[in-house]
């Protein structure tokens, strides 16, 4: 027995260094001065608890849960930020929960936020549920929806959604905003639909207010006018994800049509893709592997793509509307038809905004027109009018710039008039 | 260790995954090889899934690191562990959660104990060799005395220590230090463990280089040397990914645990059911396949329910057909019964369902510029192409509606694979890209019967078959990243080569093959001087046993009797072979030993490479091969050149590429695609051709010639584990046709030769008594001798020219491999060479069996 014990010693760091990564080799080194480590720490922080009735608890003090700010991933910073730095400069305490350990918001030090990680898997689900707090805002859609793994925290009062883009809730899974109390719009055109909705399934009237998208603040404090290329046009593919993604439905052949005729590509794939379909970009990354002129930015914010990008190319996405109404670009939609992307909102909507808008803000290519894509680049290019642009901006979204304060100042009041 | 359940288990586990490799490839070394490959890549597997929880650590060690340095720095004390628990509550670690970062590690360990307890303690081993180990049982002492195997261990730890860029030199220290530890700790090991460890260490060491060099400089060697524009924006160049390559061997490894679960399944079913179970195991397991496919497929069109439903379907068919089998194949595996053609239906409008499935309704797929239909019908024809190709060839061999389903399991293979592509690799394939390796998976599938066939003609080898799949599957995948080619002009790169091969071994001449190594002679028999050389036929009538065999299934002998007595031929009483197969005895018998042949090297023995053929080769003697492709397969063209004329004649290009039995009969009796022996054609020689050709021979007056025929008559009862209820009438009816060929063969040599020596032998019993079969579930009281003979009591009658002289040999002669070196001692009057008989004792069917008695 020994013997085997001692051969247990001895093969685990050979085991470790005949399979694993590379680099882990003295992995269980670690662990071994890991494990050690943990218990000590455990001894100390009950050598506190019992000896200077010190309190070990792992909730928020109460102050901070009046305000509660709840984000799915990092990837919706940029929705956040301009309400977190207007809550601290308005010195309102409240608390944020994140489910990436990454969050750029975990790093930010106030005595005025309170921030978690809540975990992996059903650990940070659990916890989610136990959440507490009078409001809480939140861009997660389909809360509490059946089928859906984030269920409604029973001691939440109101749940409040804000959009993370210029969109009508027809790109939202089915049941999207349902257990919602409050929805934040980016602007008055999306009230239709959403009523429209609530009658179809008969919900609750919710309370609506158009306060504009909080992460264009940030674009539009980035946006440069410089020109990085003055021998070609630099062409931005932005996709949306899953099967509203023009990645995923029309693969990467219109790509290599596009780099071959000599604009420069880059390629933003949604940052959900980035998450959960990783599988599918390194598939189009290795179709595509090779060609110059094609690069890809899986960055949190577009802003440096959209600065360089002289044209857009896109599906369902809202970084069209981001695109044109930030930049006054031209954009390109390739058509993604309702019937390749069932189990969306838009099944129980009569008129989509999103539809109607795309052809507004520039031309919609049909699937059975793809090789005519290069021409209408070039169309798109040559003649396209920055001030109707602009026009359709002024009436779709409210408080254009400004709406992280908007959003910040409406919490304080909702959170007071509690 | 004693009543340890854990080691125990893993233990008997290991020790059963390595004997059933040890089955398949007959030789303790490779086996071993082929534990550690799959050892590994089950391993790696399950790393890949477990492989989250370390990253999750570093992760999170990334970011809170050096805010705990930083921490640290700027407090003490209590403030200081307060500081942390805020920083530990708001990243949602504990300091106990580093040891996930173990997982993976924890997870080999199972795998490593079960081989380190099993290789330690395994007595098999003992006194086997493998290459330049002598014993694989124990310590190598290869170099005076000293161990060589751990050394090459630790060369190949610290060279993979060294090479891999990601470890710091800390890290690489490490590794060393533990190498040597290794060293010590392992140098008096058995070789057998050091073999699995060195190999277990030279697969990471090849993924390591592979990984290291894929990633830079070779990759772009590679396309420099092909000269092929890597900024070309119009073709996208090859991207290596394990990824990829483990998804296209999927299919592959699906196969193979699909034979194995099969064996397995066999090996498990007398403790469930008595008897005759087989098929039905099969069924279950490759039913499971079929329904976790079946449900786990992303048509989402079919709901659960739906999916349920189909597969019960399927499951019902099956059932149905089973109680509908009267009979499921004849030993030759030639007639198909109403349940075979039932199941193969069954699979064909499943399979077809699905096919149609695809069109028209799955819309989240890539839409290429290349038309659907175009690609599809591209893959379709890569496949069927050789498909045609073999059809064409065999024409004799197929026949009627056996072409339609020919080319129709083909397409189902196809499909298969496809599905299972398409099903189990996310995101990896697009719809056309596994197309195309469905397309080549069948492509190979059929086309490698030929392939090996050529392997064995140039090298003399024949590869496991799923060894060689792996192998040119590989190659293929592999060239297809490295050369960034077209795929299709590597298809055809491919397929010409094959064609090329073809057409050179048509017209070269087989005297190439110097590199065959005949069988040694002992050098007594070398210098055997003949003082009289008659003719010497040696004739073998499959399946005739010996008298006593006769009496005991209370079969007439009276017409054999009187036969044997009006031709004046010594009967010799209570003989038996050393094998129940018809190749291993009569290799036995022709190479005068009592080793067990397996099937390939029996080939080669009775195609020309044998004692016998080879003493009367160099004695002057011509020898005539009357034999069917059964009992020399490729080897006959191998072994052209040692015999004088071989009958039915053999041409390589009517390589008879069985695919379609093969497969069938792969469905049906768990021999998935091991049996493709590369067999030539009879083509339209039939048996009565065969006995013309002998008759003539007989009666063309030449002299010193070795005349070597196998009838297949009489033969043995068919192998279903079952008797049929007039088993022993139609083995009865066939025994006849067996005595008027022997009757027509002695009458024509007591006519044109009577001076000759004839031996007339059975190679084996008949298999009348007992399960008709090889008694595989039969329980081991019930095994008496006679049971024995009816399978390995043969007939063993010769015609002395000097009856008296042959005299003084009747006691001799018991077994087959005697024969021959009584008639060395004959012909020669020397009787040293009885000195080499060959032990009596047979171990078979679980028993040990010595002159008509079971000892023990």
């Amino acid at each position: 027995m020994i013997r085997l014990l001692f051969i247990i010693l001895i093969l685990i760091p050979t085991t470790a260094h005949a399979y694993l990564d590379p680099g882990t080799g003295n992995i269980i080194i670690n662990v071994l001065i890991g494990g050690l480590a943990a218990f000590l720490y455990s001894l100390k922080g009950l050598f506190y608890r019992i000896i200077k009735g010190r309190k070990n608890t792992n909730q928020v003090p109460k102050t901070y849960r009046e305000i509660v700010i709840f984000n799915e991933g990092k990837q919706y910073w940029g929705t956040f930020k301009p309400v977190i730095n207007s809550l601290i400069s308005k010195k309102r305490y409240f608390s944020y929960y994140t489910l990436d350990i990454e969050d750029p918001a975990l790093s930010i030090e106030s005595e005025y936020m309170q921030s978690r990680f809540l975990g992996y898997g059903w650990w940070a689900r659990f916890r989610f549920l136990r959440l507490e707090g009078s409001i809480m805002l939140s861009t997660t859609p389909n809360i509490g929806t059946p089928g859906y793994p984030l269920k409604r925290p029973s001691k939440i009062k109101k749940l409040i959604h804000v959009f993370h883009s210029i969109n009508d809730i027809s790109a939202y899974r089915k049941g999207s905003l349902d257990n919602y109390d409050v929805v934040i719009m980016p602007g008055d055109f999306q009230a239709k639909s959403i009523r429209e909705i609530e009658k179809v399934r008969s919900l609750r009237t919710k309370e609506l207010i158009a306060l504009g998208v909080p992460y264009l603040d940030d674009l539009v404090s980035c946006k440069k006018d410089t020109v990085y290329d003055k021998n070609a046009k630099t062409v931005l593919i932005g996709s949306s994800w899953g099967t509203k993604g023009c990645l995923q439905s029309y693969g990467s052949s219109f790509i290599r049509y596009i780099a071959v005729a000599g604009f420069n590509v880059i390629i933003r794939p949604h940052p959900q893709s980035v998450k959960t379909e990783q599988p599918l970009l390194a598939k189009i990354k290795s179709e595509l592997d090779g060609i110059r002129n094609v690069i890809w930015d899986e960055t949190i914010s577009p802003a440096e793509s959209m600065n360089r990008a002289d044209i857009l190319i896109s599906d369902t996405s809202s970084i069209r509307f981001d695109f044109a109404f930030i930049y006054e670009k031209p954009v390109i939609t390739l058509d993604i038809r309702a019937d390749e992307m069932p189990g969306y909102e838009r099944d129980d909507m009569k008129e989509i905004w999103t539809d109607t808008s795309s052809h507004e803000i520039g031309y919609v290519i049909e699937r059975n027109e793809i090789h005519d894509l290069v021409p209408a680049i070039k169309r798109a290019l040559e003649n396209f009018d920055t001030s109707t642009l602009r026009a359709i901006r002024e009436r779709t979204i409210a408080n254009y710039g400004k709406s992280g304060e908007a959003i910040a100042e409406y919490l304080c009041k909702s959170e007071s008039v509690k | 260790m004693n009543g340890n359940i854990l080691t125990n288990a893993l233990e008997m586990t290991a020790k059963f995954a390595y004997l059933k490799i040890y089955a398949l490839t007959s030789n303790f070394g490779i086996s071993l090889l082929l534990l550690s490959l799959v050892s590994s890549m089950l391993m790696i597997l399950l790393m890949r899934a477990a492989k989250k929880y370390p990253e999750r650590e570093s992760k999170v060690q990334g970011i809170i690191s050096p805010m705990i340095s930083k921490i640290k720095n700027e407090s003490r004390g209590e403030e200081r562990h307060h500081r942390i628990s805020e920083l530990y509550r708001k990243y949602a670690y504990h300091p106990i959660l580093g040891l996930r970062s173990a997982i993976p590690v924890l997870i080999q360990l199972p795998f490593l104990f079960a081989a380190y307890i099993m290789l330690s303690n395994l007595s098999e081993l003992k006194g086997v060799g493998f290459l330049f180990v002598r014993n694989l049982g124990a310590p190598d002492a290869l170099l005076q005395g000293n161990n060589i195997l751990p050394f090459i261990m630790t060369v190949v730890n610290m060279t993979t220590a060294i090479i891999t860029v990601s470890f710091s030199s800390r890290d690489k220290m490490q590794a060393c230090v533990i190498a040597l530890l290794f060293l010590v700790l392992l140098y008096s090991a058995p070789s057998a463990l050091l073999v699995f460890w060195t190999m277990n260490n030279i697969t990471l060491l090849i993924r390591t280089v592979a990984k290291q060099i894929m990633r830079r400089e070779m990759r772009f060697l590679f396309l420099n040397l092909f000269s092929r524009e890597h900024t070309s924006a119009t073709e996208p160049s090859g991207f290596f990914s394990t990824e990829k390559l483990v998804t296209v061997l999927i299919p592959y490894f699906a196969l193979l645990s699909l034979f194995y679960l099969y064996q397995a399944a066999a090996t498990f079913s007398s403790f469930i059911f008595s008897r005759g179970t087989k098929p039905f195991y099969f069924f279950v397991s490759s039913t499971g396949l079929l329904i976790l496919l079946v449900i786990k497929s992303r048509f989402k069109f079919l709901s659960f329910g739906v999916k349920i439903i189909i597969t019960c379907l399927i499951v019902l068919l099956i059932v149905f057909c089973r109680l509908w089998e009267s009979d499921i194949f004849g030993t030759s595996g030639e007639f198909i019964s109403v349940f075979s053609l039932s199941c193969i239906t069954g699979f064909i409008l499943t399979a077809a369902a699905f096919f149609i499935s695809l069109f028209g309704r799955d819309k989240t797929v890539h839409k290429e510029f290349i038309p659907a239909w175009k690609r599809y019908l591209l893959g379709f024809a890569v496949a069927m192409a050789p498909a045609l190709y073999i059809a064409s060839n065999n024409s004799d061999y197929l026949h009627g509606m056996y072409y339609a389903y020919y080319i129709l399991v083909i397409a189902i293979f196809s499909t298969c694979t496809y599905l299972w592509l398409v099903t189990f690799s996310g995101n990896l394939f697009s719809k056309s890209r596994a197309a195309f390796f469905a397309s080549l998976f069948s492509f190979l599938f059929v086309l490698l019967p030929v392939i090996r066939s050529r392997f064995v003609i140039f090298s003399g080898t024949d590869l496991f078959f799923f060894l060689l799949f792996l192998c040119v599957l590989v190659f293929f995948s592999v060239c297809e990243k490295l050369l960034t080619f077209n795929r299709l002009v590597l298809f055809a790169v491919f397929f010409s080569l094959v064609s090329v091969i073809s057409i050179i071994n048509r017209n070269i001449d087989y005297n190439i093959f110097n590199s065959r190594k005949t069988i040694g002679i002992p050098a007594s028999l070398k210098s055997i001087e003949f003082k009289t050389t008659p003719n010497i036929y040696l004739f073998v009538y499959d399946g005739i046993p010996n008298f006593h065999v006769f009496d005991y299934l209370s079969i007439r002998k009276d017409r054999l009797k009187e036969l044997l007595d009006t031709y004046e031929f010594k009967v010799y009483e209570n003989t038996y072979s050393l094998g129940s197969d018809s190749l291993g005895s009569m290799a036995s018998t022709l190479n005068c030993s009592p080793n067990i042949y397996t099937t390939d090297a029996a080939r080669n023995t009775y195609s020309g490479n044998s004692l016998v053929s080879l003493i009367f080769k160099n004695k002057g003697y011509k020898i005539y091969n009357l034999l069917t492709d059964y009992h020399t397969g490729t080897y006959a063209v191998f072994n052209k050149n040692l015999v004088h004329e071989t009958y039915p004649p053999v041409e390589i290009d009517r390589i008879r590429l069985n695919f379609f039995t093969t497969l069938i009969r792969g469905f049906f009796q768990g021999e998935f695609s091991s049996n493709t022996k590369g067999m030539k054609l009879r083509g339209n020689f039939t048996e009565d051709d065969i006995q013309k050709r002998k008759l003539e021979i007989i009666m063309n007056k030449e002299k010193m010639k070795l005349v070597i025929n196998h009838s297949k008559y009489p033969h043995h009862a068919q192998n279903s584990g079952k008797c049929r209820p007039d088993e022993k009438d139609i083995w009865i009816g066939k025994y006849n046709i067996a005595l008027d060929q022997m009757e027509k063969d002695f009458s024509t040599i007591r006519e044109y030769d009577p001076n000759a020596i004839v031996i007339a032998i059975g190679d084996h019993g008949p298999f009348l008594a007992g399960d008709c079969a090889r008694l595989r579930d039969w329980e081991k009281e019930k095994i008496s001798a006679d049971l024995i003979l009816d399978r390995m009591g043969t007939m063993v009658a010769i015609r002395w020219p000097n009856p008296v002289r042959a005299k003084k040999y009747d006691r001799d002669l018991v077994i087959n491999p005697d024969i021959f070196l009584v008639v060395f001692s004959y012909l020669s009057g020397n009787n040293e060479y009885l000195k080499m008989k060959p032990d009596r004792t047979v171990k078979e069917f679980g028993v040990t069996f010595r002159e008509g008695k079971l000892i023990e």
